[in-house]
């Protein structure tokens, strides 16, 4: 019976998705209805609570009810059918090299998704923040507790997946990794039906493969950290969103919009989504249509607020505004010499962080030299990699600049820096995807 | 005949790369002058200029193809088994270094994509191309045999202990440190109190860090004192480890205890 509490958020999530994507493939969007069903139910856990509504097994069960049964009769008003698209049986004529990739992908998922029925929570971060929040809320019903145990710290990052425990335990299960399988698989299926649209489908198994491969991201759907769900947002969004500017579905910036909003709920600290937000303003601007940006902004700004807003009340500050922080940045480094503290930092970077990914960064300088001699006319990937790049640097030389203890903390850097790697393999099938091969190998 | 010739070359250095992996790292640098990596890279540079070289490829090359992928099977098996074992275990069992096998593979993956992948472009780009798809054999022969380690570990420990119980997980997580927290726990008032912890800093990194303590023995809070400051007010209860708090009557023998002021 517990399972369906697991069970019933996809299924919601899917509902979403498919009134937004009723052409989708069924698994694409019941993905995509992972990723965007628990950090919805999350959020609107939060916002219930704050109104007064505790946090209990029956009292979310009841919220959960209200959204699936919401987001059905908005799908009876907007006379979305209910149906699920059958797929034609046509013979689907796998290579052996696409049978090996199948399995091998199949393999590692699996063995991912086992591993989480299997683990309980025990890292460090995840013990003494996320998952401590998660107990008190499950045992007290409510915030007070948790806050008053861990001071300031209870702020430092949102709630998303406390609240994502707390269902779990609410529910009688003792361990709730297997949200972190569930998310990584996600991640692979969306990542692979974004690369089918650019690329041949042996490259968008390999990209897959590569994907599951890539530092840190295998290790992390093992672990109760935020980096995983944070980067499997920002980076699905960042995705959707480069896929409306190729073909301008208003759909696909929407999800894109909600996505990288997500990651902010996930995370908020890192300064990731100005990205994507500087992206969707650019093409407005050079389309000269603003309701891009707008619906963008309509759809973003409630999951980038809420928890800057909370934090501020309870602590009787003035809510942090993104504008404000950017230029506050910008003087601390402009007012002094940064010069050798940048090489410094650069320098930390390439030893400490960057190290895991070096095979990913040969194949982005690859994927550049292949569209300067191609002379491809489509950089917006590469582009948005660059930004991020100039964002981790610039905020590790604000971090530096103000903290002086600024070189302990590589791991948490190396960790940040695991977007990376997705956003590369993209970039990557994006090129493979125009190659033109002409015997096909094995 | 150009093309035949840098076939024999490549297909020597492929050979020369085996020696390092069943002998020792530094064999051919000891005895030939030439490292490994020097070879590797000749071998890519073979393999480019094939590469390059007119077509139509040679029946040998075609044959090359499934050989290579037997030979990565055979490096991630091997790698696996080092991985889920212990360190040395393949080199005395089959006198082998798996961590050497890397150069070889990698170079037989890229000979063998070399002369059988035929782009339909200008040379430029089929070079390019060419550099890509070496960038692409070193990632998945780069990460490949680690995420299967990783996922080795993961089934062995799963088979290992099927039934095991969260205190066994955990235990296996934490070591004594976790038996020391399910010692507190029962031993503290279950209303809660306060618990005096070392300060953080060495050697009570894992023991004063106040955050952790908590997630253990919650209701009671924890707070750090440090006798190197002269505390004016201690907690109810103190944690006592051999070294802490200072001239406790704990033996260095005993690992942990707990004192009631």
């Amino acid at each position: 019976m517990n399972i369906l509490g697991i069970i019933a958020i996809p299924i919601f999530g899917y509902l979403i998705t498919n009134s937004i994507w009723q052409k989708k493939p069924v698994l694409e969007n019941l993905a995509y209805g992972y990723l965007l069903g628990w950090p919805i139910f999350t959020i609107v856990l939060f916002i219930a609570h704050l109104l007064g509504l505790r946090f209990g097994l029956w009292e979310s069960s009841l919220l959960l009810l209200i959204l699936v049964f919401l987001t059905l009769i908005l799908r009876i008003v907007l006379k979305i059918p209910l149906t699920i698209k059958k797929k034609s049986r046509g013979k689907n004529n796998f290579t052996q090299l696409e049978y090996l990739l199948i399995i091998l992908i199949s393999f590692l998922l699996a063995t991912s998704l086992l591993s989480d029925i299997y683990r309980v929570v025990s890292e460090w971060d995840a013990l003494t923040l996320y998952d401590f929040r998660a107990q008190r809320f499950a045992q007290f019903g409510g915030m007070r507790e948790a806050m008053l145990a861990q001071g300031s710290y209870f702020n430092s990052y949102p709630l998303h997946t406390s609240l994502v425990h707390m269902w779990y335990y609410l529910l009688g299960f003792l361990s709730p990794m297997t949200y972190y399988g569930g998310i990584f698989v996600s991640f692979v299926i969306t990542f692979y039906y974004s690369a089918r649209r650019v690329s041949s489908r042996i490259i968008s198994l390999l990209a897959a493969l590569m994907l599951i491969l890539s530092p840190h991201l295998f290790w992390h759907s093992q672990i109760a950290y935020t980096n995983l769900p944070y980067t499997i947002s920002l980076v699905m969004g960042t995705i959707l969103i480069i896929e409306w500017v190729k073909n301008d579905k208003i759909s696909d910036l929407a999800v894109g919009a909600l996505l990288t909003g997500v990651s902010v709920w996930i995370r908020h600290p890192e300064p990731f989504w100005m990205t994507n937000i500087l992206i969707v303003l650019g093409v407005s601007l050079y389309k000269r249509r603003f309701h891009p940006i707008i619906l963008y902004l309509i759809l973003f700004l409630p999951f980038e607020r809420i928890w800057k807003l909370f934090v501020a009340n309870i602590n009787r500050t003035v809510v942090s505004q993104p504008l404000a922080d950017i230029s506050g940045g910008i003087i601390t480094v402009a007012n002094l010499s940064t010069i050798p503290i940048l090489l410094s930092v650069v320098e930390f970077l390439v030893r400490n962080v960057f190290r895991p990914f070096i095979p990913v960064f040969i194949i982005y300088f690859c994927v550049i030299i292949w569209k300067l001699v191609k002379k491809d006319k489509f950089w917006l990937t590469e582009l948005i990699i660059l930004l991020n790049l100039g964002l981790l640097v610039s905020g590790t030389l604000l971090f530096a600049l103000t903290q002086p203890y600024w070189q302990e903390i590589p791991g948490s850097l190396e960790r940040i820096a695991i977007i990376f790697a997705p956003l590369i393999l993209y970039s990557f099938v994006d090129a493979a995807g125009k190659i033109k091969i002409r015997q096909q190998l094995v | 005949m150009l093309r035949k010739i840098s076939l024999i070359i490549a297909l020597i250095t492929l050979l020369l790369l085996w020696v390092d992996i069943f002998t020792f790292s530094g064999f051919l640098q000891l005895h030939l002058g030439i490292s490994t990596k020097i070879i590797l890279t000749f071998s890519i540079v073979v393999s480019s200029l094939i590469y390059l070289l007119p077509r139509p490829t040679y029946k040998l090359s075609h044959r090359l193809l499934t050989p290579t992928i037997i030979l990565i099977l055979i490096y991630l098996l091997i790698i696996t088994i080092e991985g889920i074992t212990s360190t040395g275990y393949i080199l005395s069992h089959l006198h082998l270094r798996p961590e050497a096998m890397f150069y070889p593979v990698l170079a037989m993956s890229i000979f063998a994509l070399s002369t059988n992948l035929v782009v339909k472009e200008t040379t430029s780009i089929r070079l390019t191309t060419y550099f890509l798809v070496i960038a692409l054999c070193y990632y998945l022969l780069r990460q490949l045999p680690i995420i299967l380690v990783q996922s080795s570990i993961l089934i062995k420990t799963m088979v290992m202990a099927p039934t095991a119980s969260y205190d066994d997980k955990m235990r296996s997580a934490w070591g004594d440190f976790y038996d020391y927290m399910v010692y507190l726990k029962q031993n503290l008032p279950a209303e809660g109190t306060v618990l005096g912890i070392p300060p953080q800093r060495s050697p009570w990194y894992l023991y004063g860090n106040g955050m952790l303590v908590q997630y253990f023995v919650y209701p009671t809070t924890v707070g750090n004192i440090d006798f190197g400051a002269n505390p004016s007010n201690l907690p109810p209860y103190l944690m006592q480890l051999s070294d802490w708090p200072p001239n406790n009557p704990l033996s260095v023998n005993d690992k942990w205890g707990l004192i009631k002021l």
